[in-house]
């Protein structure tokens, strides 16, 4: 991808990011309110025209973060600004305006697609909304879209049912694209659909990017897909930010241990340090009782005392300012 | 609608349900019949409110096919007559109802919490109340003490909107838990999520986004409930609470025939059988149309 | 379990509480008052003499102080004078609940004996000729209306055939077969508007029942098909028709409004009517609130029941 194309101004930047459910879990004799902690103190910037890649195993929020990130939640704690505005505090209202900078496409195609409505309905309901152009205007912008995402004029009497999984997925990515959004939260696109027809649904991520100029965070838990499509890749764990660097140098240079660990578990992917990295046991810790200090330091063959009282913030590693890792002995691993 | 629309799906899984389909035969002709009385009147030579007290209670004759009731007016022009009103009642009460508790699930469902809880404890209220003293209660109460103006009050047609209003109140509860249940579910697919993110209102979603796709039931629900509508206006009527005399309806030609049931027994049968007919027909049609909406059920 | 049965109960305290209100006010709102009554009955009596009973026995007083007066006294034991019956509301409500108990119980007991072995029958031949024909005789109970059957009944058996009374109810010290012949036609007219919903009930239990996998593991152990549906689905099923049943025993006791009334037979549901229609505020009041509380209890039960029988339910945790 071309690097001179990636502006240096944040089109979404996050700083102490956290979001809380709470939750009732019955213990046999009475519920009680649980508070999961899905996303802490996240602080990211996602920069123009680059593709941020979020990794991490099922449950670590990545999806949670995705979905702050394209407006569907309030942040328990921490601001999230879109092209340097404040989102806090604003109603649902108030943050439609900003929903056209920013959009979602969902993992999975079947339920993301209301199954009552045509291509045509689904696909103007984002122009009716906003009322934009008029409706003759609005149906060329349709056809356009549809050709964009390589399905045709003759789709749009049709209904969801009558589509492949990819085509399906198709029809959302054009949804995504009806109010030109600068940015785009793809939240596992390609895990529910066939093998085949992910690399088809990959490259189109990659077609329109150029075509349109856009931004993406692009959450997968498969490293090949986001090795294959990121510009920078941030790892992610029990809702924290563990590692964040270039594509490159994340998969040929991975420091924190976490990160090496789930590289060794691709045996594919075993450049460099990932061989340093020993494949993990058992699970990762419930986020409604997060470890105290480092999430990762049950799991870690390197947690000392520091690691178990106190949580590490990302550092800069010396030789990449660009490259950094949450870990207290991030000096033992250089 | 294309030819593969979920809707023509259904049809053609309706199509294979014969009660129901005879059903619905039946109850457009009698919708036909009934919106034609007058034209059915003519052709017969008779009139549903000519006294002729030198005929009463007459046998079924060439000239009064089913004979005459107890002032000498032709029962059969009655009975359609009558028809307009038990089915314009049930058809209309019901929509009434399925458009409240619509409405109720709706907001219940989607926004959930305390207004959820405080609409389904009501719900529930409702639902635990004995109708039927209640329905004849609220039928018997005295409009004029409830503020509606004399002219209104006194006037021919009120009984016909009153029975309406008083069986829509007591009967949107199905529907409104039916409809929260489905919202419920519909509001955690992802498509809700997908038209907040395109910036749709509260409104928009409830009833662009989770309505269609809650219609099937809901018409599973109105037309189950018509049956049961006409049920409960017949009843009314026959106490003397409902459709109130001269108008005719199914249940109130029934009033005199009890008392008449010595002399004419024959007057009893044809208003119920009518009744019986039609509350069948609709349940059957019920049945078959949720066969055809949701073909895992199995009946 | 006893946390949640409390729940229910105060629950019901409540609703019961709110619909003693709103009954008062509907009763209020009905044609004539006490006073037009007295009038009607006293030529002598001027408008100023109206006015003058009407502030001494409080009706001038806004609705909610009405009510407050009225549930004060009804609460210390004092429910009030029948019009119709000229004694005390209690002493003309007892019998009537005991006659409607003893009609109720008949037509229930019919109903429950023919609707669980018929729709276990057919739940065990599903889509066969025994089916359908069950499923159409479900069909036309539910359709049925009741007060049409009651006529046609009495048309036939004590017109034509004149082999039953056409109504009322037998003398006290009648024998029982006396006794039955009055209860007949009523129970019957009961029974088969129930059987239709009930015969629906159990076969989708039923159904429901057979298609699980424990059913399955027994057939391929071998069991006859018979003792697998009778002896080991029947019983599981019992759970949601159980429930029902204990839901519909509450609304018998008001939906037998109608039969009661074709058939003079002097139940709780006659009284009601009589009651409404007489303008016997006291007697109609009580008496509705009395259906409400029992309609209520049935629900109580049925909720009750469900929990009870079905272990998968977690007691002591507020339905929200």
């Amino acid at each position: 991808m071309n690097k001179s194309a990636i502006s240096s101004s944040p089109i979404m930047s996050t700083w102490g990011l956290s979001k809380t459910f709470t939750t009732k879990i019955s213990d046999g004799h009475r519920t009680l309110n649980k508070t999961v902690y899905a996303v802490s103190d996240v602080s990211l910037d996602v920069y123009k025209g680059e593709t941020l890649g979020l990794v991490g195993e099922s449950g670590c929020g990545k999806t949670t973060l995705g979905r702050l990130m394209a407006l569907f939640y309030h942040p328990s704690q921490g601001t999230l600004r879109i092209n340097g505005q404040n989102m806090k505090g604003l109603s649902h209202k108030h943050l439609k305006p900003y929903r056209k900078n920013v959009q979602m496409v969902f993992q999975d195609p079947v339920a993301a697609l209301n199954p009552r409505h045509t291509v045509a309905t689904i696909l103007t309901e984002p122009l009716n909304i906003f009322s934009v152009g008029k409706p003759v205007q609005r149906r060329k912008r349709v056809v356009e879209l549809l050709d964009a995402v390589g399905l045709s004029a003759k789709d749009l009497n049709r209904y969801p049912h009558e589509f492949s999984g990819g085509q399906r997925q198709r029809i959302t990515i054009a949804r995504a694209l009806t109010l030109q959004p600068d940015f785009i939260v793809a939240d596992e696109p390609v895990s529910a659909l066939d093998v085949s027809v992910q690399s088809q649904i990959l490259n189109l991520f990659k077609d329109l990017k150029q075509q349109f100029g856009l931004t993406y965070l692009f959450i997968s838990h498969d490293l090949a897909v986001v090795h294959h499509l990121a510009d920078r890749v941030a790892v992610m764990y029990l809702g924290r930010i563990m590692e964040i660097a270039d594509c490159d140098t994340l998969f040929r240079e991975p420091t924190h241990p976490y990160t090496r660990a789930l590289l060794a578990s691709v045996p594919a992917l075993k450049p460099g340090k990932a061989r340093l990295g020993k494949i993990l046991k058992g699970d990762p810790p419930s986020p409604i009782n997060p470890p105290r200090g480092c999430p990762f330091n049950p799991r870690c063959e390197f947690a000392s005392d520091l690691c178990r009282t106190e949580v590490a913030m990302l550092r800069p590693v010396q030789t990449d300012s660009q490259h950094q890792v949450a870990c207290h002995h991030l000096e033992s691993f250089q | 609608m294309t030819h593969n629309s979920p809707l023509s799906l259904a049809i053609c899984r309706f199509r294979k349900h014969q009660l129901a389909i005879a059903s619905l035969f039946l109850l457009l002709t009698m919708i036909l019949m009934v919106l034609f009385a007058p034209l059915f009147e003519r052709f017969l030579g008779v009139d549903a409110n000519a006294i002729d007290l030198f005929n009463r209670m007459g046998q079924p004759s060439a000239a009064h096919l089913l004979g005459t009731d107890e002032l000498g007016r032709d029962v059969l022009a009655r009975l359609l007559y009558g028809g307009r009103i038990s089915l314009a009642t049930g058809l209309i009460a019901a929509c009434i109802a399925a458009s409240i508790g619509t409405v109720v699930g709706l907001f219940a469902g989607y926004f959930g919490g305390k207004l959820d809880a405080l609409l389904m404890r009501f719900t529930d209220g409702v639902i635990a109340l004995p109708l039927l003293p209640l329905l004849i209660v609220l039928a018997a109460i005295d409009l004029v003490k409830l503020g509606v103006p004399e002219t209104i009050a006194q006037s021919e047609n009120i009984s016909f909107y009153r029975i309406i209003l008083i069986v829509a109140l007591v009967g949107w509860t199905t529907v409104a838990r039916l409809v929260r249940g489905a919202t419920l579910s519909f509001k955690e697919r992802e498509f809700v999520m997908a038209a907040i993110g395109v910036g749709a209102t509260h409104l928009h979603i409830m009833f662009r986004h989770i309505l269609p796709n809650l219609i099937s039931p809901v018409i599973v629900a109105v037309t189950l409930s018509v049956g049961n509508v006409i049920l409960l206006e017949s009843v009314l009527s026959f106490l003397g609470l409902g459709i109130q005399p001269p108008m005719p309806s199914w249940g109130n030609m029934l009033t005199n025939a009890q008392e008449l049931i010595w002399q004419a027994p024959l007057l009893a049968v044809f208003p119920g059988l009518m009744i019986f007919i039609t509350v069948i027909c609709f349940n059957f049609l019920g049945d078959g149309l949720q066969d055809a909406f949701d073909p895992k059920a199995e009946f | 379990m006893s946390r949640f049965i409390a729940w229910r109960l105060l629950q019901g305290l409540l609703v019961l509480f709110i619909m003693s209100f709103v009954i008062y006010a509907l009763i209020g709102l009905m044609p004539g008052d006490p006073i037009d009554l007295m009038i009607s009955s006293d030529p002598n009596m001027t408008a100023a003499d109206a006015a003058r009973l009407r502030s001494l026995y409080g009706l001038d007083l806004p609705i909610y102080e009405r009510y407050l007066n009225w549930i004060s006294t009804a609460l210390s034991g004092d429910l009030g004078y029948s019009r119709l019956f000229g004694q005390p509301v209690l002493q003309a409500l007892f019998p009537a609940l005991i006659n409607s108990v003893m009609l109720l119980g008949l037509a229930f007991t019919i109903s429950v004996c023919v609707a669980i072995p018929l729709g276990t029958l057919a739940a065990s031949r599903p889509r066969s000729f025994l089916d359908y024909s069950v499923n159409l005789a479900a069909f036309a109970g539910i359709s049925i209306p009741s007060f049409w059957l009651a006529l046609m009944l009495i048309i036939i058996f004590a017109v034509f055939l004149g082999w039953l009374p056409a109504g009322g109810i037998a003398p006290q010290n009648a024998n029982i077969i006396e006794t039955l012949k009055y209860m007949i036609l009523p129970a019957t007219t009961l029974s088969v508007v129930s059987i239709g919903s009930h015969i629906r009930y159990v076969r989708a239990a039923m159904i429901e029942v057979l298609r699980q996998d424990y059913i399955r593991t027994a057939k391929a152990k071998g069991a006859k098909n018979t003792r697998i549906i009778w002896k080991h689905a029947l019983r599981n099923a019992m759970i949601p028709v159980v429930t029902i049943l204990a839901l519909d025993f509450g609304y018998l006791f008001s939906g037998a409004l109608v039969t009661e009334t074709i058939y003079s037979w002097p139940g709780m549901g006659k009284l009601i009517f009589d009651s409404v229609m007489g303008n016997d505020f006291n007697l109609a009041l009580v008496a509705l609130l009395f259906a409400t509380a029992l309609t209520l209890t049935g629900n109580l039960l049925a909720d009750i029941c469900y929990a009870w029988l079905d272990p998968r339910i977690v007691i002591g945790q507020e339905p929200s």
